[in-house]
């Protein structure tokens, strides 16, 4: 009893903290996933959005070439003449070179007949293969991405959807009517309408140094027109796209997120990040986004340090589950102080209780033995004394064994039951009780039926069998004083090679209500009161009674008596383990 | 005897023709036009003779009149902050960029961008109106990491973009000391920003600190974007590179000056000596970014000129130039031709050499040869670039003797000089930057 509560106690702390621990965590990592989820969408999101931001610039590069290779068609009617063309590359900060194929895929540009600059030599040279092959321009489907013309408006339509759900900034969303995505055949200048029929395209050509990015169209004589951008130059504004990192003061850097984004380019070499200070190069980049045609071999990477707001999210957990682990502690604690201070109190009691019936046991005992002396002394014809000399018998009797029942019922609590078998024959120890009570019934009109079948010899605590009897015969006395009759029988069986004993006692009685049977035998308890009104008893009679038949191996049940019967009555049954020999020495001890 | 006394009569016409063309060109322009002279270093030539024969195309920029009335400027400072520039060179730096700033006013534009792994803009272009916001952020500049130099420039270019205006010097102004090692970092991609950037009008200066940088990459970006470029060894002469910087910043008259030079009769352009050029059959053509005030930047064409007979002329190049007027803020040509004569009389030939213009020919092609010495040295020939200089120095030694030319003088003694310090081992990187440096300026007529 003792061991248990604190038992419970921790039960009762851990129980909710693991209970909340486990939620916790669940949660924490929920977030967490939620977090990480949504840290790599946004993360996504921002990189797409980069590249849509590239893909503005292609395609504000692709309006104006378109413009300016329409304006030097208009200009050299046609002919491409090498003057202006020289004019327009070196007006140009963007473009590397320009040639032109005539529609049978001669080069009509740099010319082929002329003598030719440095750098044109160099292109020509560079790009000797890829204008070689003049269909590279005539068929679309050679492309990574479709980023032809093709010129069916409903295509434009479909394609551009994805690419303009990314969020473009005020100045570009107005553009991005047209500039759903660079492949949109639907150029830009509204005065000009019919731009949306030249077929048109970037190349992404692997030259020496390189990725070499060219535009190019169709005029509408059927020449191709290509622009070789400047790739130092692309990368600059590509760099000037993006932005740039915090200047190295306190303040801008607590605002920066704390991650690095790196373009990476067809070599794999680093060309431009941004973000956060002082990254070690080791790391694997969080996430890595590839970049669209013509940028096609070149992507971004997303590096961050460890997700910084889960921390505070765990300490949270970890310091709710110390506060409550720490509260219910302390309730504990003091549920538990209470506890043992009433037990302590419910223990001194009964010691009062105990060594008060100690003490009236010895002068009662003197009275009894004095009372029988007197019994005997006393002349037979002193009827008035004899009978008033029964009764103080008969009344200190009845109080020794209520002192023995206290006395039994502490020590069990105590000390456990202890059974001392002896050889002895059952019915013989009923018969003594029975005629012990005889007088004492009789006063109350009550008649005492034994029929005894218990008549083996055997081994049990006739001590312990007398306690029991006495407890369910003076129930009998105080609750069932108008029935008459106690019916007391007994018998025995042989279960399993040991003999048991059986014994019932059944008045008739007001009897016992069903749901009242189990807690009858609880101590202190008194079943209802209109039974137990002004009847006096201590509570305790029936589960010693009961203790001890457990004690014993056996039990003592109450039974439930058929409804037909219209006097029903209360009915006892106490069974016994009772060996004709005893192999060992039997000795139970009997917990609570 | 006949031709003896007709010579002096004729070289009497010549020399006031001469006279009255170059006299002719600043009087018909008004004070504030650029002043363009074509002078032949050997007006008479033999003939009978194919020759070699140089051109000095020279164009010099008109005075300031009124210093209040100067170009607005618009520049971007790209200071390299890297882990090498910690210590002192970051503070020298910072204050030699505070004091640049101190010379320019409420008409100027300022950005400073600093970069070191990454790239910050320290000060977005901004009207140079509160100076102290502007040093204060320049004051917070700190050294750590590593060189995206491409980066820098880019986004110095950027800022400048912001304001970017023909009438307006628009120039970048680098500093780094070392290495590119974040985005591209070749001499070649630096070189093709930075003509990139001058097709926008933007020429980028590059400043050396130290012995840690890439002089290739630096002497390319800034010849292509036709800005200035300087070697300093210690930071503590970055001020005075910085204010020589501003002031040619601060003196700037004309922008976007286009050379072109057409080869006339048979004559063949070899080569333009010193500078970017492109030569496409019989044309030449070249561009200086800008002018500035009262100084004289030239190119030199070496032509080939076939024979001829004596006692003809023969006009050998037409010289077309056009430019930016930046106080009038016109587009403005000027033309130009240059005429040979061609002599039996060596002392004709002689007497008509114009020394001046063979001085600075004679220069270019020392400049040249050192640029070979270089190469050689490079790629190890360590006995070849010996040569190559002292070739060089006995080339100038003797046409300094006959052009009676200390300057040429001077230059001998540089090339023996070189020639001496290309075996020192240790020394070459410090020897190779100061000979790059050096060659630049020669080449560009730097005047710092």
């Amino acid at each position: 009893m003792k061991r248990r509560t604190p038992l419970i106690l921790a039960v009762i702390i851990t129980l909710p903290l693991l209970l909340l621990a486990w939620f916790g965590v669940r949660f924490q990592q929920d977030q967490q996933q939620v977090a990480a989820h949504q840290l790599s969408n946004l993360v996504t999101s921002q990189l797409q959005s980069i590249d849509q931001q590239f893909q503005e610039h292609f395609f504000l590069l692709q309006q104006r070439f378109i413009l300016q290779a329409r304006a030097l068609q208009r200009e050299t009617e046609g002919q491409y003449n090498v003057e202006s063309v020289r004019r327009v590359i070196g007006q140009s900060a963007v473009v590397k070179q320009i040639f032109v194929l005539s529609k049978a895929g001669d080069r009509r540009f740099p010319p082929q007949h002329q003598p030719l600059n440095q750098q044109e030599q160099d292109f020509v040279e560079l790009t000797r293969n890829l204008l070689k092959a003049p269909e590279r321009f005539t068929m679309p489907v050679l492309d990574p991405i479709p980023l032809q013309s093709v010129t069916s408006p409903r295509y434009s339509g479909s394609g551009g959807d994805e690419l303009q759900s990314a969020q473009l900034s005020d100045s570009v969303s107005k553009k991005s009517r047209y500039s759903a995505d660079v492949s949109s055949p639907a150029i830009s200048q509204p005065a000009e309408e019919r731009t949306s029929e030249s077929p048109h395209g970037w190349i992404a050509w692997y030259a020496e140094t390189g990725l070499q990015q060219i535009f190019w169209l169709q005029d509408s004589d059927g020449n191709t027109v290509g622009f070789a951008l400047n790739s130092s130059r692309l990368l600059s504004d590509l760099i000037n796209v993006l932005p740039s990192s915090a200047v190295g003061s306190d303040i801008a850097a607590a605002e920066e997120v704390d991650s690095e984004i790196r373009l990476i380019n067809d070599q794999g070499e680093l060309s431009y990040s941004w973000g956060r200070e002082g990254n070690d190069p080791a790391i694997k980049p969080l996430q890595t986004s590839p970049l669209s045609h013509p940028l096609a071999s070149w992507h971004l990477n997303y590096y961050a340090a460890e997700l910084p707001a889960v921390i505070t999210g765990w300490l949270g957990l970890v310091a709710l589950l110390l506060f409550l682990a720490t509260g219910l502690s302390a309730l504990a604690y003091l549920l538990y102080r209470e506890h043992s201070r009433e037990l302590r109190v419910a223990e001194q009691r009964v010691n009062f209780v105990n060594q008060v019936s100690h003490e009236l046991k010895t002068p009662l005992t003197n009275v009894r033995l004095y009372t029988e002396m007197l019994e005997q002394e006393l002349a037979d014809d002193d009827v008035i004394a004899q009978r008033y000399l029964g009764v103080i018998g008969s009344e200190a009797g009845r109080l020794s064994r209520l002192i023995e029942n206290v006395l039994s019922f502490s020590r069990l609590k105590r000390e456990g039951a202890s059974i001392r078998y002896q050889q002895s024959v059952v019915d013989i120890c009923i018969a003594q009780v029975v005629e012990l009570f005889t007088p004492i019934l009789s006063t109350r009109n009550l008649r005492i039926r034994f029929t005894g079948q218990a008549s083996h010899l055997c081994h049990f605590d006739s001590e312990a069998l007398e306690q029991i009897l006495n407890n369910l015969l003076s129930n009998c006395e105080k609750y069932a004083s108008d029935g008459q009759f106690v019916n007391i029988s007994s018998w025995q069986s042989e279960v399993s090679g040991t003999l048991n004993s059986y014994i019932r006692v059944s008045d008739f009685g007001p009897g016992v209500p069903a749901s009242d049977s189990a807690k009858l035998f609880e101590p202190f308890y008194r079943g209802s009161e209109k039974l137990t009104e002004g009847v006096s008893g201590t509570g305790i009679g029936l589960g010693l009674a009961r203790d001890l038949a457990r004690a014993h191996q056996g039990d003592l049940i109450v039974e439930q008596v058929p409804q037909t019967e219209v006097k029903s009555g209360a009915s006892f049954l106490l069974s016994l383990v009772t060996p004709v020999t005893l192999p060992t020495r039997v000795a139970t001890k009997f917990d609570d | 005897m006949n031709t003896q006394s007709d010579n002096p009569m004729l070289r009497r016409f010549l020399r006031t023709f001469g006279f009255a063309l170059l006299s002719l060109l600043p009087a018909l322009a008004q004070a504030n036009q650029v002043n363009l002279s074509i002078n032949l270093a050997t007006p008479v030539m033999e003939a009978e003779q194919s020759h070699r024969a140089f051109i000095k195309v020279s164009l010099e920029g008109f005075k300031q009149q009124d210093k209040q009335a100067r170009i607005p400027a618009n520049v971007a400072i790209v200071l390299d902050k890297s882990g090498s520039m910690g210590g002192d060179k970051i503070k020298y730096a910072r204050e030699a960029a505070i004091m640049a700033i101190k010379r320019l006013d409420e008409r100027d534009i300022v950005s400073v961008v600093s970069y070191d792994s990454k790239v910050q803009v320290v000060v977005p272009a901004t009207q140079v109106r509160n100076h102290q916001a502007i040093y204060n952020a320049i004051r917070n500049i700190r050294a750590n990491g590593n060189t995206a130099l491409f980066a820098g420039v880019s986004k110095g270019a950027n800022e400048l973009r912001k304001f970017l205006s023909r009438n307006k010097v628009n120039r970048v102004i680098l500093m780094s000391d070392g290495l590119a090692n974040v985005g591209p970092q070749s001499a070649s991609e630096l070189g093709e920003l930075g003509a990139s950037l001058a097709k926008e009008g933007i020429s980028v200066t590059t400043i050396g600190l130290g012995l840690g940088y890439n002089e290739d990459l630096m002497t390319r970006l800034a010849g292509f974007s036709d800005g200035n470029h300087a070697f300093v060894e210690n930071a503590e002469d970055l001020a005075s590179v910085f204010q020589y910087e501003f002031g040619d910043v601060l003196s700037v008259v004309a922008q976007g000056v286009n050379i072109e030079i057409r080869c006339r009769n048979g004559v063949k352009p070899i080569r333009l000596l010193g500078r970017e050029s492109e030569i496409i059959g019989n044309r030449v053509t070249t561009r200086l970014n800008q002018l500035y005030s009262e100084q004289e930047k030239f190119v030199i064409l070496e032509v080939e000129v076939p024979k001829q007979q004596a006692e003809t002329e023969l006009e050998l190049v037409a010289v077309n130039v056009s430019y930016n007027n930046l106080f009038t803020q016109n587009q403005e040509s000027l033309t130009g031709q240059s005429v040979a004569r061609f002599s039996r009389s060596q002392q004709e030939v002689k007497a008509a050499r114009n020394d001046k213009a063979l001085e600075a020919a004679v220069e270019q092609i020392a400049n040249e040869f050192s640029r070979d010495a270089i190469e050689a040295r490079d790629s190890g020939d360590l006995e070849g670039a010996k040569k190559i200089l002292q070739d060089s120095a006995s080339y100038l030694g003797s046409q300094a003797q006959s052009l009676s030319s200390p300057r040429l003088q001077e230059q001998k003694e540089e090339a023996l000089k070189d020639a001496d310090a290309l075996e020192t081992e240790q020394d070459w990187n410090k020897q190779r930057k100061e000979l790059k440096a050096r060659q630049y300026k020669r080449a560009t007529q730097q005047t710092y």
